[in-house]
């Protein structure tokens, strides 16, 4: 009987671990997570389709997101989004706001509106940081989602 | 029926009666023998199994702890001194049969000072590319004079073969801050903060900026 229960405790500990692992390996967020970086331009960004979110101001306007981490080290990160001068770049923050790693800015190609998927870089996350994605997004501009390895 | 078969029938009664009796007698002194025997297997099996519970308690603690750390870093150092096992880790390779092996136990992951350190060393270890740090020294310079708050100023700036480090004085936290969000939009890389100092009436900070294309050895 203790045996058998040993073995119940190794498998249930398995199949947690194992889920954990798996879940902390791709994370996907629609754009809806991002929200306006200034309360001044809340009213700038809506919901497009279902889970979108698109600049209907005239100019272009700074869009946020936060995501907390679970895992420490290095993590590729990319940005859906429809555009043709917008520009995204995320970057790993500590507990009091700083920035630890600050990724490079990118940018959309040039020429007319269209999706595409900015490779944002790998951002180091160290225990008590997280990640945040900003968004400079033009009229027009949608985020479609982001996503972190 | 006659007294005499009374009597005869009273005593093989009597005899059949105390028959059972030790017959029941003897199967409760060998059921007590046998039970003692169980008992003493049963405590044997015991000592054994406390001690498998107990390493696969580890074993299981050990692996749950290391399938929630990510694998390691792909810029850690390939010649990181990885960490002494344990007692308990020890007592954790060999379990039992019933009992999946301890996975190898991994270094902690680095804290952020740890980072920092190994970014330092990485920039003091680097040759200079002097084509490459020409270019860089110039695009960060002019970004600072472009976007560095009138207060502000730039106290050193070297740049080698993939990494620029920078030390840049502000009057305030806050000149910092909302430099850093605009200002080197322009830098194709990276930037690690690696240090922020108030030193008197100066808040210093000190950047490690990085090549595009390549991540600092965090």
């Amino acid at each position: 009987m203790k045996r058998f229960q040993t073995l119940a405790k190794v498998c249930a500990f398995g199949v947690v671990a194992l889920s954990a692992g798996t879940a902390a390996a791709w994370q996907y967020y629609p754009g809806i997570a991002f929200k306006a970086a200034y309360a001044s331009d809340a009213a700038c960004f809506n919901v497009h389709s279902y889970s979108g979110i698109r600049n209907d101001c005239t100019t272009t306007r700074l869009a946020i997101a936060s995501v907390p981490m679970w895992t420490v080290g290095y993590h590729p990160t990319t940005v859906q989004i429809y555009g043709n001068n917008s520009w995204c770049e995320t970057e790993t923050v500590n507990g009091v706001g700083n920035a630890g790693q600050v990724g490079a800015t990118t940018y959309t190609v040039a020429g007319p509106m269209a999706w595409q998927t900015l490779n944002t870089g790998d951002r180091y996350v160290w225990e008590d940081f997280a990640l945040v994605f900003r968004c400079g997004l033009q009229s027009g501009g949608i985020i479609g989602g982001f996503t972190i390895d | 029926m006659s007294s005499r078969l009374q009597t005869v029938l009273a005593i093989v009664n009597t005899a059949a009666i105390a028959g059972v009796g030790l017959t029941l007698a003897g199967h409760q002194r060998a059921s007590d023998e046998a039970m003692e025997e169980l008992r003493a297997q049963v405590r044997h099996a015991s000592e054994g199994t406390d001690a498998k519970r107990a390493a696969a308690e580890t074993a299981m603690r050990l692996w749950a702890a290391n399938a929630a750390r990510p694998p390691t870093a792909p810029h850690a150092r390939p010649g990181a001194p990885e960490a002494a096992p344990s007692g308990a880790a020890a007592a954790a390779e060999d379990p039992g049969e019933d009992v999946p092996p301890a996975p190898p136990i991994r270094p902690p992951p680095a804290s952020f000072e740890q980072s920092r350190t190994r970014v330092f060393n990485a920039f003091a270890a680097e040759p200079v590319d002097g084509d490459w740090s020409a270019r860089a020294s110039r695009t960060l310079d002019d970004a600072f004079r472009a976007h560095l708050p009138g207060t502000s100023r730039v106290k050193s700036l070297e740049c080698r073969a993939t990494l620029c480090r920078v030390e840049l004085v502000h009057r305030a936290q806050a000149d910092h801050g909302a430099f850093l969000m605009n200002g080197l939009r322009t830098w194709p890389g990276s930037v690690f903060i690696a240090n922020e100092a108030q030193e008197g009436d100066d808040y210093v900070v000190t950047l490690l900026a990085s090549k595009e294309g390549t991540n600092p050895p965090l």
